[in-house]
């Protein structure tokens, strides 16, 4: 599927929904900006976990494809580990380390809670990369929490996993606690 | 607020996570111990209790021996449960435990408390009380009181009569209690767990390179409840629980 179906996918789905948004490597930069652009044309606040790339660099990337990131909240874990000096934000909220997954489980719950009433999406980029840094079960654990106590607050998410590179006991965990998969592979056309 | 549940009037702590581990909230006029180590959370917990009660319609006392006054509400400004209308409005009374005893003339640093002295000051409290409509109170810290009755058998007899003046009147109080991380106890005299209708842990819990603030209900009367541990967050929207994930090594879970 063209990335530039994600967006039309996503706006399909209910309010409760986990996605699974399985990416190449090639189509990954254009899986994420979809994802971002769905939730500023939606109106929709987007909390996006990343211990993928430094939020700083995505908020950069966004910036010089024209996207705004206005409505876009991070959780950051892995800045600090790669060395970035955080910098204090209204717009970030730093995880010093992926390994922290309930520190992280926490600053989901709290930006959901900041966020009150209004329409929201957790974004969590990616599974593969949380995957170098935890054991396979205890983070297969933390996504069955993290998709479920959102899904009970009515909170929709989006999983991102870069195909054939997910540990198959994540792979399962996902298939199960997921109602929809949207692939993202072959076709790099960024729509 | 949370209708009450079969079993009882729950009081709501308005703390997401506990209440749903409480089955709606503490049970009404229950005296719940708040046990842990310093800088665990039990103050800031017992802040949003009362806030989140003032909010409600009920309201409450706080009785500290570990800040002034004007320095706990300086330190909730920064959570959006606080309000400083409840404090102008007389919803959330804050009061220094040591400027009362010393009111009372019942403050011996070298003699300690008799027994007369601390039935003074819970009757003192509960003019407060009383006077203010209070609904749920807390002293903060019980320890400090305690360590002045010395004895265990003063300390009972403080206790039998702290709950027999509030229960009664449909208060629901939190007493904050203050244990060393290696005691492995609840209260500082082994007294104070036994005689309280319900038992919360504040811990630290050090885990993939992680020191994480923990909340565990080990006793509550008159409800059913999990006894499991979780991992919790101050966080300025106020505080928010999540399970402990196990850790795993090769032989399986930790």
């Amino acid at each position: 599927m063209a990335t530039g179906d994600i967006g039309r996918r996503l706006k399909e789905t209910s309010s409760r929904s986990a996605v699974s948004l399985i990416s190449d490597i090639d189509n990954y930069f254009n899986a994420m900006k979809e994802v971002v652009k769905h939730t500023s044309d939606e109106d929709i606040a987007c909390v996006y976990i990343t211990s993928t790339i430094p939020s700083t660099v995505i908020m950069e990337q966004l910036s010089s494809e024209g996207l705004t990131y206005e409505h876009v909240h991070f959780i950051d874990c892995i800045s600090y580990m790669v060395g970035s000096t955080p910098s204090k934000s209204d717009r970030v909220i730093y995880v010093e380390s992926p390994t922290m997954l309930e520190t992280l489980m926490l600053k989901v719950q709290m930006a959901v809670r900041h966020l009150g009433d209004k329409p929201k999406l957790v974004f969590l980029d990616s599974i593969n990369t949380l995957a170098l840094h935890n054991d396979e079960r205890t983070l297969s654990e933390f996504v069955h929490y993290l998709i479920n106590s959102l899904r009970v607050k009515g909170v929709p998410t989006v999983v991102l996993s870069i195909v054939d590179q997910t540990p198959e006991d994540l792979e399962i965990i996902l298939k199960l606690v997921c109602d929809e998969v949207i692939e993202a592979v072959g076709t790099t056309n960024g729509g | 607020m949370a209708s009450p549940k079969k079993g009882g009037e729950r009081v709501p702590t308005g703390i997401e996570g506990l209440d749903e581990i409480l089955q709606g909230g503490v049970p009404l006029g229950n005296t719940v111990l708040f046990a842990g180590t310093c800088g665990t959370g039990k103050t800031t917990a017992c802040f949003e209790i009362l806030c989140r009660g003032a909010a409600a319609g009920e309201n409450g006392a706080i009785f500290s021996s570990i800040e002034a006054p004007d320095r706990s509400i300086a330190n909730m400004r920064s959570y959006d449960f606080f309000d400083e209308g409840y404090i102008k409005e007389n919803r959330l009374i804050v009061r220094d435990l040591g400027d009362l005893m010393r009111d009372l003339g019942i403050s011996h640093p070298d003699t300690g408390l008799s027994v007369e002295d601390g039935n003074k000051l819970i009757h003192a409290i509960a003019k407060v009380v009383d006077d203010n409509k209070v609904k749920r109170l807390v002293i903060d810290s019980l320890t400090s009181v305690v360590g002045h009755l010395e004895k265990r058998e003063r300390i009972r007899t403080f206790m039998r009569e702290f709950t027999r003046t509030f229960q009664p009147r449909g208060v629901t109080v939190f007493l904050v209690s203050e244990v060393s991380p290696e005691a492995h106890k609840y209260s500082s005299y082994g007294v104070e767990d036994v005689l309280t209708d319900g038992v919360v842990l504040f811990s630290n819990l050090e885990t993939r390179g992680d020191l994480l603030r923990t909340i565990q209900v080990i006793k509550m009367r008159g409800t059913t409840h999990s006894r499991s541990r979780y991992v919790m967050d101050l966080t300025p929207y106020g505080m928010v629980m999540v399970p402990v994930l196990k850790s795993y090594s090769k032989g399986g879970a930790e």
